[in-house]
């Protein structure tokens, strides 16, 4: 019997993730949705800024240069450092980084990923929306 | 693999080493070729996989006849003192209900990684990054490493996970976001193979199977639990997993096989992670002092090799640091040896709510009760316990470095820097339970393998 103590224990650490996915399967609308990312585990902001990069990829010729604006410093250091990640491509230049303005090196790129839109409403054209942010062309 | 004890083993842990094998020399190659300024393609990286591969087999056969313990037969497992049988029902019922553990939470834990429930952000902010742009810069990018607007990639950290994206990169043709975090799951079943293995052959079936059972079901919830689909923790608790498990098993007097084996594991981990540098420290230190306390001999003789794989395995990334610029500190992080006590009383706090690891805290609580069970085996397991406890104490260390909103940083890297600590804890309460099975008098009831 006292072998059988493992086995037990080993079930009994099941029960967490049994109760997670029973959750799952009763509430989540989209369990498996596109992105890497989930809505339940991660912040939105995170999912926002991945959803305009991926979906505003295509916008962004590859070579050209991108910076990002945000809200606020913290929205465009994660925008920038998701930037390096899905253009890899592209010259990725900070606007702002660990909350130092940089404006003399965000100014120089030609594509601007705004997120909201409004961050860069003065700036360019638009090129292309995805949900609440923008992809933007200097003129 | 060629050694006839290797084949003794099972495939899942001979699977297991050479996935250990191959990723620590495909990142030694791959740094050597970047020293050398080789430019990284599927071929040259290929190449450094399969010649030092071939010639290590080709020294493993040349070596073989002398180096067989005298009278074993070539076929025997690693195991000398492993309990006696449990009765073929006993031990039948214990490995299906192991297996349906084992399924149930390899289940968990690719459906959490799909379903991105687990993908660690730190992925997509720089072990990704890193990745795609070492593939594109055909080896280690400089302008990425030491451009003052990518310190936020920890441009110090060792080389090992960005090697192996890199290498994946090119074979993919670019970075497959949504597959990464699906490799914890490779990593966590090479684990389960090495404990599977190991614990069989050492003490037994029924040791195998409910001691991989355990450790599976534990290290499945933390890793999602804690965010690590994609990011280095999960080799990490491999390397660990492996390292511990291969020096508990060692078998007095038996042990050059096993040490080669947790030499390469403490190279990988040390190749992984900084807090590979501390696991490596912590079990050097274990397994020296165990192996003193139990009389065992050429203690200093056979600890060297712990320590040389690691810092060997490292050297040439060391040296492209020293030669291209790259920090060897963390530019992010604070100053090390500025300690704060300010915050300790808030440090403890939020280490205690946040020590769940997926399990409501079980896994704590039953590796605990089935340590203390087995605890008059204390030395045997030694190793494990000095880094279970030493990781504990090295992360309070570290968020005493921490100024502001330690709390914050505890809640968000506590569960991931002790899942090596979860895993050590786990191994060495599974060694000392069944080693102090295997010590009990041999009651007719034992015999008959109802222990």
């Amino acid at each position: 019997m006292r072998t059988l103590l493992w086995t037990l224990g080993a079930l009994l650490l099941l029960a967490p993730a049994a109760v997670g996915w029973v959750h799952t399967a009763l509430r989540d609308p989209e369990p498996f949705p596109v992105a890497p990312l989930h809505p339940w585990r991660h912040p939105p902001e995170l999912i926002e800024g991945w959803l305009l990069l991926q979906q505003g990829l295509e916008s962004i010729p590859q070579g050209e240069s991108v910076t990002a604006l945000g809200e606020d410093p913290g929205r465009e250091m994660e925008l920038y450092m998701l930037a390096l990640s899905l253009l890899p491509s592209r010259q990725v230049l900070p606007s702002t980084y660990y909350g130092l303005p940089l404006p003399e090196v965000g100014p120089r790129a030609r594509y601007i990923l705004a997120l909201p839109c409004e961050a860069a409403e003065a700036e360019g054209e638009p090129v292309a929306r995805v949900n609440r942010g923008c992809v933007r062309r200097r003129r | 693999m060629l050694d006839p004890r290797a084949r003794a083993l099972g495939w899942p842990l001979r699977l297991a080493l050479a996935l250990a094998a191959a990723a620590v020399i495909l990142t030694f190659g791959a740094t050597c070729l970047a020293l050398a300024g080789v430019r990284w393609s599927l071929w040259s990286l290929a190449l450094v996989v399969w010649l030092p591969g071939s010639l290590a087999a080709f020294w493993w056969v040349a070596r073989r006849p002398g180096r067989l313990p005298p009278g074993r037969p070539e076929n025997e497992s690693l195991g000398a003192s492993r309990p006696a049988a449990a009765p073929p029902g006993r031990a039948r019922l214990v490995a299906w209900a192991g297996a349906v553990v084992l399924l149930l939470s390899l289940a968990h834990l690719m459906a959490a990684a799909w379903a991105g429930r687990m993908t660690s952000p730190d992925l997509l902010y720089f072990w990704g990054v890193k990745g795609i742009r070492y593939a594109a810069a055909g080896g280690f990018d400089l302008e990425l490493l030491t451009s003052p607007f990518t310190i936020h990639t920890h441009v110090n950290y060792p080389p090992l996970v960005p090697v192996l994206y890199a290498w994946a990169t090119l074979w993919a043709g670019e970075m497959p976001w949504k597959w990464v975090p699906l490799s914890a799951a490779l990593w966590w079943l090479a684990g389960a193979g090495v404990v599977h293995g190991l614990f069989r052959d050492r003490w037994g079936a029924v040791a195998g199977w409910s001691v991989t059972a355990f450790w599976g079901a534990a290290l499945a919830a933390s890793l999602v639990h804690s965010y690590s689909g994609g990011n280095a923790e999960a080799p990490l608790v491999f390397f660990v997993t492996l390292a511990v498990a291969a020096l508990l098993a060692e078998a007095p007097g038996e042990g050059s096989w096993l040490r080669l084996v947790a030499a390469l594991a403490l190279a990988g981990a040390a190749l992984t992670k900084l807090e590979g540098w501390a696991a490596v420290a912590l079990l050097v230190a274990g397994a020296a002092a165990r192996d003193r306390l139990l009389g065992r001999d050429r203690v200093l003789r056979r600890t060297v090799p712990l320590l040389l794989a690691p810092v060997l395995a490292l050297a040439p990334w060391w040296i492209f640091q020293l030669l291209h610029g790259i920090p060897f500190t963390d530019p992010v992080r604070e100053p090390l040896g500025s300690l704060g006590f300010g915050h300790a009383g808030e440090i403890l706090k939020a280490a205690v709510l946040h020590l769940g690891a997926g399990s409501w805290g079980l896994v704590w609580i039953l590796g605990l009760f089935f340590l203390w069970q087995g605890r008059r085996q204390w030395r045997l397991v030694l190793p494990a316990l000095s880094l279970a406890g030493g990781l504990l104490a090295f992360a309070f260390v570290v968020y005493l470095h921490a100024d502001q909103e330690p709390a914050r940083l505890v809640g968000w890297t506590l569960p991931r820097l002790l899942q090596p600590a979860l895993s050590a804890l786990v191994l060495a309460a599974g060694a000392a339970w069944f080693q102090a099975r295997a010590e009990e008098p041999r009651s007719p009831r034992f015999e008959r393998g109802l222990w």
